[in-house]
């Protein structure tokens, strides 16, 4: 791409478990200039709503819908919806090299709710997919499920307690 | 006609019963909760009234805070919706007692229907099929392995007192027998405060199918035709339809009879759903249960029959005769409805409370959408997940397919999820559009159905357009700076930052 490099910002991109490097220029917004992974679009944006930005991409009419969720954004364009992380392109390394900090994580409740009744204990052994405590919202009850095999290193909540969406329930300690 | 009606119930529901008062000149009294302070329901009607905090026991099924706004507001009725208090007759008794007319049927009505026991014997009585099974309650265990080995397994376990799908277990052969005896004597109590139970055979893959009847206190009665509410997830309803794809002119009216009889069994005066099972293979119907209230069905009816079917209510219940003949009743074209919850199909229907943040509504001919959220609302995590009920009607049922397909493409909703995708693979299914279906369609197909793709186009877009908006409000990023005052006003970047603040 031969425009000045001044105008241009870096990203590094997470979109499913894909790693995406962005380059953007919206210098000349509403016209846009970016290289996704080596592919270059030339877009112009028509602005619906924040957080709404419609174009045509060879001919096609198409809208792309924004909502900030855990850290990131939902975005979705026609049916497909997807999740996208954006970060500085200098956090690659950290991110590469951080294997370790995941062998400690917290379960978090998906959803605002109350907790009915708690599955595991504390010390106790966790398979993937074994259910941890049963959240209840909008009169259904779910069960919350360990991702990954572990052991639970600690409960932080009670039954009958209120929880938000991403609070966390239970850290559970996985397998090295 | 009644001054004014208190409207003890929320969301799309109440939402409609206020435009049924609307249109009929009637004056308006909602209630709300903690929760709901700025719904739909409580902003439009004309007078509202705060009952309590945001647990339903506290507020819209505490009788005595209802009766309260009744009685502060002057409501000369009170309309109780579906769910909540609607299929309670101490709270239709208690309504009269106050001097106030209860918008539906008569309490013995309503406690009749609730007895699902007491019901089959009125029901069988009147000469209506019903499932074979128990005349009366299982004393014993012994007994129930008696009846069940007579009647045949598999058979189906319910709590006299249940409903709704609630309260019931298959059993498939004597040895699983005093477990789910165990298990369903323990849930019913727990749920419905009554662990009387009966055993059925079980009508295997059945669908579910039900007449809508509306009667007077003259003794008229007229049945409007089915709904067909086959397509259902864990028991409960998702897609309903009317006509039914395999109900003919001859099976319509032999089930429109049996639920006009059922309806005189029981002296039915208001609206009310006849709900059947009805064998695919020997075309054979049972009566299942009547449901005393407004349904949340209704407007596939209403689509169907021009009819409006909640003005009709409020007019029996203020003693005006029915104002039509079976004889004049048509059934036009096909209409279909989709239950839109927040819930999403991708984790595996996770409810979805929270603040919708966009809404555009779908519209043109053939739509109607009765809701009950508006963008901006904080759909609360303490009530049922219904946030709309989408409606397509068309001449036929594959063009009604085709409105509601492109309805549910225009609709979005944006800030939690949904299940709009959902029925949209749902229209698409050839079981679906073949008619051909029963009432497990939906959890067997779940167990094969892939999730939802996108490709690697949609995948670079997403995050082009996630790293336009977040350079527009100044954030994130490596490299210079763009002059980032071309890039949007100030006005607009203010409303950027505020939507960044809030995740």
């Amino acid at each position: 791409m031969n425009s000045p490099a001044g105008a241009y910002r870096r990203f590094l991109a997470q979109a499913g478990n894909d790693d995406i490097d962005v380059d953007i220029d919206v210098g000349k917004w509403p016209e846009v200039r970016a290289a996704i992974s080596g592919e270059v679009f030339q877009l112009r944006f028509f602005e619906v709503a924040s957080g709404v930005y419609w174009f045509t991409l060879d001919g096609r009419s198409l809208e792309a819908r924004l909502v900030p969720d855990g850290g990131g954004y939902r975005v979705q364009i026609g049916t497909a919806s997807l999740h996208v992380r954006l970060m500085d392109p200098r956090r690659r390394l950290r991110a590469g090299s951080s294997g370790e900090s995941r062998s400690r994580a917290g379960i978090r409740a998906p959803m605002p709710g109350r907790v009915v009744r708690v599955l595991a204990q504390e010390g106790a052994r966790v398979n993937a997919g074994q259910g941890v405590l049963v959240l209840e919202a909008m009169k259904m009850q779910n069960e919350i499920k360990c991702p990954f095999e572990g052991t639970v290193a600690k409960i932080h909540v009670g039954e009958g307690v209120s929880v938000s969406a991403g609070d966390i329930l239970v850290t559970v300690e996985a397998d090295a | 006609m009644f001054q004014k009606v208190l409207i003890a119930n929320r969301g799309e529901i109440a939402v409609r019963v206020i435009r049924a008062c609307r249109d009929l000149g009637i004056r308006t009294a909602a209630v709300f909760s903690e929760a709901d302070r700025g719904a739909l329901h409580a902003r439009m009607a004309d007078e509202a009234y705060w009952i309590g905090p945001s647990p339903a026991r506290e507020s819209y099924l505490h009788v005595e805070r209802i009766l309260d706004a009744a009685r502060i507001s002057g409501a000369d009725a009170v309309h109780p919706g579906y769910g909540f208090l609607s299929e309670s007759a101490d709270f239709a008794r208690a309504v009269a007692d106050t001097g106030r007319v209860f918008v539906g049927p008569s309490p013995e009505s309503i406690a009749l229907m609730g007895a699902k026991l007491a019901s089959r014997r009125a029901v069988s009585a009147a000469g209506v099929p019903v499932v074979p099974g128990s005349p009366d309650a299982i004393r014993s265990d012994s007994g129930a392995h008696e009846i069940a080995s007579r009647i045949g397994f598999p058979v189906m376990l319910k709590a006299s007192s249940g409903g709704g799908g609630k309260g019931m277990r298959r059993v498939a052969a004597l040895g699983e027998m005093d477990a789910a005896l165990r298990e369903t004597r323990a849930e019913a109590l727990a749920a419905f405060g009554d662990d009387t139970v009966y055993i059925e055979k079980a009508v295997e893959r059945p669908r579910h199918i039900e007449i809508q009847v509306l009667a007077d206190r003259f003794r008229n009665a007229v049945h409007l035709g089915e709904r067909e509410c086959t397509i259902q997830r864990r028991y409960q309803k998702v897609l309903e339809e009317a006509p039914s794809p395999v109900v003919d002119e001859a099976l319509r009216a032999a089930m429109g009879e049996a639920a006009l009889r059922v309806s005189r069994a029981v002296n039915y005066d208001s609206i009310g759903t006849v709900e059947f099972l009805l064998d695919g293979n020997t075309r054979q119907f049972y009566f299942l249960e009547m449901n005393t209230r407004v349904q949340v069905e209704h407007a596939v009816t209403e689509a169907v029959t021009g009819l409006d079917l909640v003005t009709a209510q409020l007019r029996v219940a203020a003693g005006e005769k029915i104002a039509i003949s079976q004889e004049e009743l048509r059934m036009t074209g096909a209409a279909i409805e989709c239950r839109i919850y927040a819930e999403d199909p991708e984790t595996d229907f996770l409810p979805s409370p929270g603040r919708i943040r966009r809404l555009e509504a779908p519209s043109g001919p053939g739509i109607r959408e009765d809701t009950g959220i508006y963008p901006g609302w904080n759909v609360p995590v303490e009530y049922d997940p219904l946030l709309s009920k989408l409606v397509a009607w068309g001449p036929s049922r594959p063009e009604a397919i085709a409105r509601m397909r492109r309805a549910l493409a225009e609709f979005r909703i944006d800030g939690i999820a949904s299940n709009v995708g959902f029925f949209r693979q749902v229209l698409d299914h050839p079981a679906f559009l073949g008619g051909r279906f029963d009432t497990a369609f939906i959890d067997d197909w779940l167990k094969e159905r892939l999730p939802l793709t996108h490709t690697d186009e949609e995948r670079k877009l997403a995050v082009l357009a996630a790293a336009v908006f977040e350079l527009q409000a100044g954030v994130g990023g490596e490299g210079a700076p763009s002059s980032s005052s071309s890039v949007s006003d100030g006005w607009k970047m203010d409303g950027r930052r505020r939507l960044l603040r809030e995740r």
